[in-house]
């Protein structure tokens, strides 16, 4: 089912043409939607930096 | 011997089979039970009276049958009201999942339970989770959804600690790669052809791979979250979809398995993310699992079959 989420998540991956790590964020589903428009609206892809060493 | 009295028969015949007894004989409820003597299936009257047990332990605990013992290590970690809520969670899940579940979950080290940063499981399988966060129902995951995706590569790591090689990896030299990849590449392969039918021309990949994508995105992330990253893993992010953990992931060159230093590999393996992908989802996100028995059902076989031999 879509939601608002699935809206922005949508935005994000046409704008960036890659997808937002939404499930490995420790965030309420408000943050995390807070997070992906500032992402849009900035037109910044979300930074992440991933421990070589270290599964996500 | 002549025939049995009442008595005989009460003593001898209907208490022996009380299957609840401690180590001194005698008889207590399925809670206190020290010992379970007999297993169902040897007979009715063991059947019977192990019924009549069950009946009488859920009528007095209030009617759940089963009494839930979390994982010492997990309520040290994560406190006792999450380790039990995951134990129920782990309790409606298949036979092959509580096989792994029992064997490896007393291995997993809570780090941090109240994480801010990427949840992950480091080199040495320790967990970084936010437990509460990870607890909730959200429109894009399961309660405990993205835990139990983190205890499935604690618990490989594990395994693979065992067994000498990286487990979801190498499992028959790479069979559930091997696998992954060749599932998503005949999906974009179908997809093509199905396309070209339908345009009376020749119709590029990327356009193929684009519009999978947004199959996958239409979905929604709960639904579609895992399949999006088995195919992003898969195809080292030429798909996207709805979730996933970004093209930059499956393309980092410095990513080794830390316990075989020797070993060093281009890149990260999609087996690892889709062994954990496919553990959360079968514990926690029915809806993401029958995405990915459709889209990836051969992968998920072997899945299955890796769990089974545990």
């Amino acid at each position: 089912m879509k939601n608002e989420i699935d809206d922005l998540l949508k935005m994000y991956a046409e704008q960036f043409d890659d997808t937002f790590p939404i499930k490995l964020l420790p965030m309420s589903e408000d943050e995390i939607i807070d997070t992906i428009r500032t992402c849009i609206e900035k037109n910044e892809p979300f930074k992440i930096e991933y421990d070589p060493d270290s599964d996500y | 011997m002549g025939a049995k009295t009442f008595k005989n028969i009460l003593v001898d015949d209907v208490l022996k089979f009380n299957p609840y007894h401690d180590a001194l004989g005698r008889f207590s409820g399925a809670g206190g039970a020290a010992t379970f003597t007999y297993k169902p299936g040897q007979g009715v009257m063991y059947d019977n009276a192990i019924a009549r047990e069950r009946e009488r332990s859920k009528a007095s605990n209030g009617g759940s049958i089963d009494t839930i013992t979390a994982k010492e290590n997990l309520v040290s970690g994560l406190g006792g009201t999450h380790a039990e809520n995951i134990e129920k969670v782990i309790q409606k899940a298949p036979d092959f999942v509580k096989n792994i579940w029992e064997k490896y979950a007393g291995t997993i080290q809570i780090q941090d339970s109240k994480y801010r940063g990427i949840q992950k499981c480091d080199a040495e399988g320790r967990v970084y989770v936010n437990i509460e966060k990870n607890s909730q129902n959200t429109n894009y995951n399961n309660s405990y959804e993205t835990t139990m995706h983190e205890f499935a590569h604690a618990m490989d790591k594990a395994i693979s600690a065992e067994k000498g090689y990286r487990y979801s990896r190498d499992y028959k030299n790479g069979l559930l790669e091997q696998t992954m990849k060749k599932e998503a590449e005949t999906y974009i392969k179908e997809r093509q052809k199905k396309m070209e039918a339908e345009s009376g021309g020749k119709v590029k990949i990327n356009n193929v791979r684009s519009q999978i994508g947004k199959e996958l995105i239409d979905k929604g992330s709960k639904s579609a979250g895992d399949v999006s990253d088995m195919f992003e893993g898969a195809t080292k992010g030429k798909v996207s979809g709805a979730a996933g953990h970004g093209k930059a992931y499956w393309n980092d060159k410095k990513y080794r398995v830390t316990y075989d230093q020797t070993i060093v590999v281009p890149g990260r393996s999609v087996a690892l993310e889709g062994f954990a992908e496919m553990f959360s989802a079968t514990t926690t996100n029915p809806e993401s699992l029958a995405q990915i028995k459709e889209y990836f059902p051969e992968s998920y076989g072997v899945f299955k079959d890796m769990l089974g031999e545990l």
